[in-house]
């Protein structure tokens, strides 16, 4: 079997390997991905996001169990950050889902941000696939919600659970507008604690606020009360989340969604290979390295420069549709 | 491209139910630029190699603080094996009496580090051994 066949099969061991290989930017890395992406697809990724400490990986393994119950398999992804100055970083998550341990249809991977200062790197995208084409029916995300993580998140995943405790309140006024826009779930997390009644209304009251969804997207998202400790709620999100998924199949929105994901990957991949190919020809190409210095140098500004370059891009397209044009005739 | 992004699995094995001592140490590692899994209590052999083997780590970092470690480690060790996982290193940090380290090297484990030690020290023996094995391991 090659590693392609493996992982298909659910090879535990190449799976692991595989996203290592992804986390590394490994260059072979590109070549098994090109292999597996016609194989993804078929999994519903599920984000988990919230402050840090309301019970994200609490919840992500007693919901991996209910779904479990439900005969679905399941990968985890649990993301916590690098530090910025070490580049060191304590991946806890997992100390939260012992109970999970023993199944070999669930796999659970911790990854560190790396690079990818409060966002998702593209590793978090590519163990996602990897999973997709394990054969795991959902892939839950936990990332730490602190700004730029939940706008990747809602692009990576199908459906968004924002966890939030109670007397997180004023926390969601203060975190970033359009976070209640995100969030296909709320969850108020800790309900066995006071005050969860009062953050359920508040957050009914905030999404009042908030009017309609954009586009046609009528989904209204569930306030749902849940404790880890007692299993309060856990089967009313399970429902929710699958619901979700029911909604956003059945009105269309999966193939959009699926779209606009891929649209942003191909989109990052191809800055980041852009700069990566710049930067290589400035070194090996005496020519482009003297119109680079014309930017520094202050005879040519970079607004300018890069319009240059677009203008030579929209040129070679539009030689390649004449020269289409007229194989035609 | 930076090489470092060493990924430690540090688990405790045993039932004594505290473990200040392997948050101190994952801590640690982490300022040292590691990347720390870091399994909590409660914790089976078994489960140690599930978790090193679906977290690709590059070593295992054991804490046993119970005085069970020549009764522990070869469950682990055995485990691993089991597993086709013992090409992973294994170290032992805790409570560990030094006629006890013999012991433990004969059953593979690499290094031991006994109650004590210096985190540097660690730190430099996982970063040199890590490096090893990944020019072995990569270059096939
Ligand atoms: N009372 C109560 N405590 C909970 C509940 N769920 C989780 N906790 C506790 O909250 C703490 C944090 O739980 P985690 O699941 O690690 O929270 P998290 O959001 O994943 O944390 P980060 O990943 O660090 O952001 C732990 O001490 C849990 O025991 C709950 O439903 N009720
Ligand atoms: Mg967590």
């Amino acid at each position: 079997m090659n590693l392609f066949e493996k992982i298909k099969a659910g090879d535990i061991c190449s799976i692991a390997r595989l996203i290592s290989k992804v986390e590394r930017r490994d260059p072979e890395v590109i070549k098994a991905i090109k292999e597996i992406y016609p194989h993804c697809g078929n999994a519903h990724l599920i984000g988990i996001t919230g402050p840090p400490g309301v019970g994200k990986s609490c919840l992500v393994s007693e919901l991996a169990g209910k779904f479990r119950e439900k005969n679905r398999t399941v990968g985890i992804l649990a993301v916590d950050p690098s530090s910025p100055f070490s580049g060191g970083a304590l991946l806890g998550d997992r100390a939260r889902m012992i109970e999970l341990a023993g199944d070999k249809d669930v796999f659970i991977r911790s990854l560190a941000s790396r690079g990818a200062s409060g966002g998702l790197s593209a590793a978090v995208s590519d163990a996602a696939d990897i999973l997709d084409m394990s054969g795991k029916d959902l892939v839950l995300i936990e990332t730490v919600g602190v700004g730029q993580g939940e706008v990747d998140i809602a692009r990576l995943a199908h459906t968004v659970l924002l966890v939030l405790m109670p007397g997180y309140g004023d926390a969601l006024q203060a975190m970033k507008a359009g976070i209640m826009e995100i969030a296909d779930i709320l969850i108020v997390n800790k309900a066995d604690l006071s005050g969860a009644d009062e953050a359920v209304a508040e957050l009914s009251t905030v999404q009042g606020f908030q009017g309609m969804r954009e586009g046609q997207d009528k989904w209204v998202a569930p306030i749902i009360k849940s404790s880890t400790l007692d299993g309060e709620g856990i089967e009313d999100i399970a429902g929710a989340v699958l619901k979700h998924f029911e909604y956003v199949k059945e009105q269309g929105f999966l193939r959009k969604k699926n779209r606009d994901r891929r649209t942003n990957q191909f989109l990052d991949i191809f800055t980041q290979q852009i700069r990566d190919e710049f930067m290589r020809l400035v070194k090996v190409d005496a020519g482009i390295q003297r119109w680079v210095d014309k930017i520094g140098d202050l005879e040519l500004d970079p607004y300018s420069a890069s319009e240059q370059v677009i203008e030579l891009l929209r040129n070679a397209r539009e030689q390649e549709r004449d020269s289409r044009k007229r194989t035609r005739k | 491209m930076r090489d470092e992004n060493i990924r430690i699995l540090v688990a405790k094995i045993g039932l004594d139910g505290h473990d200040r001592g392997g948050l101190i140490i994952a801590q640690a590692l982490k300022n040292a630029g590691m990347e720390v899994i870091y399994t909590g209590l409660k914790n089976t052999s078994e489960n140690v190699v599930e978790m090193a083997i679906q977290e690709d780590v590059d070593i295992i970092g054991i804490s046993i603080l119970s005085g069970a470690h020549l009764v522990l480690m070869p469950i682990l060790m055995d485990e691993l094996k089991k597993n086709n996982a013992d090409d992973i290193p294994v170290i032992v940090g805790g409570v560990i009496p030094p006629g006890d380290i013999p012991k433990l090297k004969a059953m593979n484990v690499r290094e031991v580090f006994p109650a004590g030690s210096q985190v540097v020290e660690a730190v430099a023996f996982i970063r040199r051994l890590v490096q090893e094995r990944r020019k072995s391991t990569r270059a096939s």
